[in-house]
C-alpha cells in the first residue's frame, strides 16, 4: 500500500466520523456555549492524541505477520460490520444517517438541561456532551490510524491524514455553524465500509501466511470485488423493500373496506 | 469499556463476527499446508455479508 493510498483511506474513513463529531459540539455549541464546547472537544482529541501516541510504539514493535494478523482480522470484522450497516441503510432496511434530525436532537436535549460551572469550564453540560462526542467517535479514528497505520508501519502519516480530516471537517463545520448534511455520509460509509474490509481481509491473510496471486495487485481485485457485493445486495434489498411497500399500500383499502 | 469495545468491534451481529474469526483461523491452518489459502477471507465475506444482510432484512419486515 502506497503512502498517497494510505492516507486517502484514513483521511475518508476520518472524515466520516468527523463530520458526526461535529455534529455533536455544534450542538453543544449553539446551545451551551462554545467555550465549554471546545474546551470538551479540545480534551478529547488530547485523550486520543495519548492513546495513538502510547499505543502506536508498542503496536510496531510486534512482529509484521503477528501484527498483521491480529490487526487485519479485527480490521476484517469492523469493516464487514461496518458494510453491512451502510448496505441496510443502502437497502431502505434501516434509515439513512441524518445529521440534520441527530443535530435537531442533540439541540433540543442541550438547550433543556440545566447549567452549572465547575472549575475553569463555564457549563459542565456542554464540556461533557462534546467529550463524550468527540471520544466515541474520536475511538473510531484512533482505531483506523492505529490498524491502518500500525500494518504499514506509517502512524505518523496516518495520524497527519486524521488530523486533516478532523480540520477539515472541523473548520467547515464551525464556519457554516451548522451540521455538514451536504457531504455525502451515507455514500462514503459505503466506500470506507468496502475499503476496511478489503484491507482487513488483505492483510489478515497476508499475516495469516497466505500469499496473494500478484500480490498487491490482488487489492485492485479483491476492493472492486466487495463493492459489487455490497452494491448488488444493496439493489436486492431495494427491489424487496419496494416489493414489500407495494404490498403493503395494496392491502390497506382492502383492510379499510372490511 | 467492555460493552463500547463489544459494540465497536462485534457490532449487531456476533455470528457476523464469529464466522469471520473462524475463516482467519481456517487460513491459518491452510497456510500451515502446501495449498493455496488467500481464497479463504474473500469466500467467507461473499457468504456471510449476504447471509447477515438478508437475515437482518427478513427480521425488520
Amino acid at each position: 500500500m502506497s503512502a498517497g493510498a494510505l492516507f486517502i483511506a484514513v483521511f475518508l474513513a476520518c472524515t466520516v466520523e468527523a463530520v458526526e463529531a461535529t455534529t455533536i459540539v455544534l450542538a453543544a455549541g449553539l446551545a451551551r456555549g462554545w467555550r465549554s464546547a471546545a474546551y470538551g472537544a479540545v480534551a478529547a482529541v488530547a485523550v486520543l492524541a495519548v492513546v495513538v501516541a502510547a499505543l502506536g510504539p508498542a503496536l510496531t514493535a510486534i512482529p509484521t505477520d503477528a501484527l498483521r494478523l491480529v490487526i487485519g482480522a479485527l480490521l476484517l470484522v469492523f469493516g464487514v460490520q461496518w458494510l453491512r450497516k451502510a448496505v441496510l441503510r443502502a437497502g431502505g432496511v434501516t434509515a439513512l444517517h441524518d445529521e440534520d434530525a441527530i443535530f435537531t436532537r442533540k439541540l433540543a436535549t442541550a438547550r433543556g438541561a440545566a447549567s452549572h460551572r465547575r472549575g475553569t469550564v463555564p457549563d459542565w453540560y456542554g464540556f461533557t456532551l462534546a467529550f463524550q462526542g468527540v471520544l466515541l467517535e474520536g475511538t473510531e479514528v484512533a482505531f483506523i490510524v492505529l490498524t491502518f497505520g500500525s500494518n504499514q508501519h506509517a502512524i505518523p502519516l496516518a495520524s497527519a491524514a486524521a488530523g486533516a480530516a478532523i480540520l477539515l471537517v472541523g473548520a467547515a463545520g464551525f464556519a457554516v455553524r451548522a451540521p455538514l448534511a451536504r457531504v455525502p455520509e451515507n455514500a462514503l460509509k459505503f466506500l470506507v465500509g468496502v475499503m476496511l474490509t478489503g484491507f482487513g481481509a488483505f492483510w489478515a491473510a497476508e499475516g495469516a501466511g497466505a500469499r496473494w496471486p500478484g500480490s498487491d495487485a490482488a487489492l485492485l481485485v479483491l476492493l472492486p470485488g466487495i463493492a459489487l457485493l455490497a452494491l448488488l445486495l444493496a439493489a436486492g434489498l431495494r427491489r424487496q423493500e419496494g416489493a414489500r411497500h407495494r404490498r403493503i399500500a395494496a392491502s390497506s383499502p382492502t383492510r379499510q373496506a372490511s | 469499556m467492555a460493552a463500547f469495545v463489544y459494540d465497536l468491534v462485534i457490532g449487531d451481529d456476533w455470528t457476523l463476527a464469529l464466522g469471520l474469526a473462524a475463516a482467519v483461523v481456517v487460513t491459518v491452518a491452510i497456510s500451515r499446508t502446501t495449498f493455496p489459502s488467500w481464497w479463504v477471507l474473500p469466500t467467507a465475506i461473499l457468504a456471510l455479508l449476504p447471509l447477515s444482510v438478508l437475515r437482518t432484512a427478513r427480521h425488520r419486515a
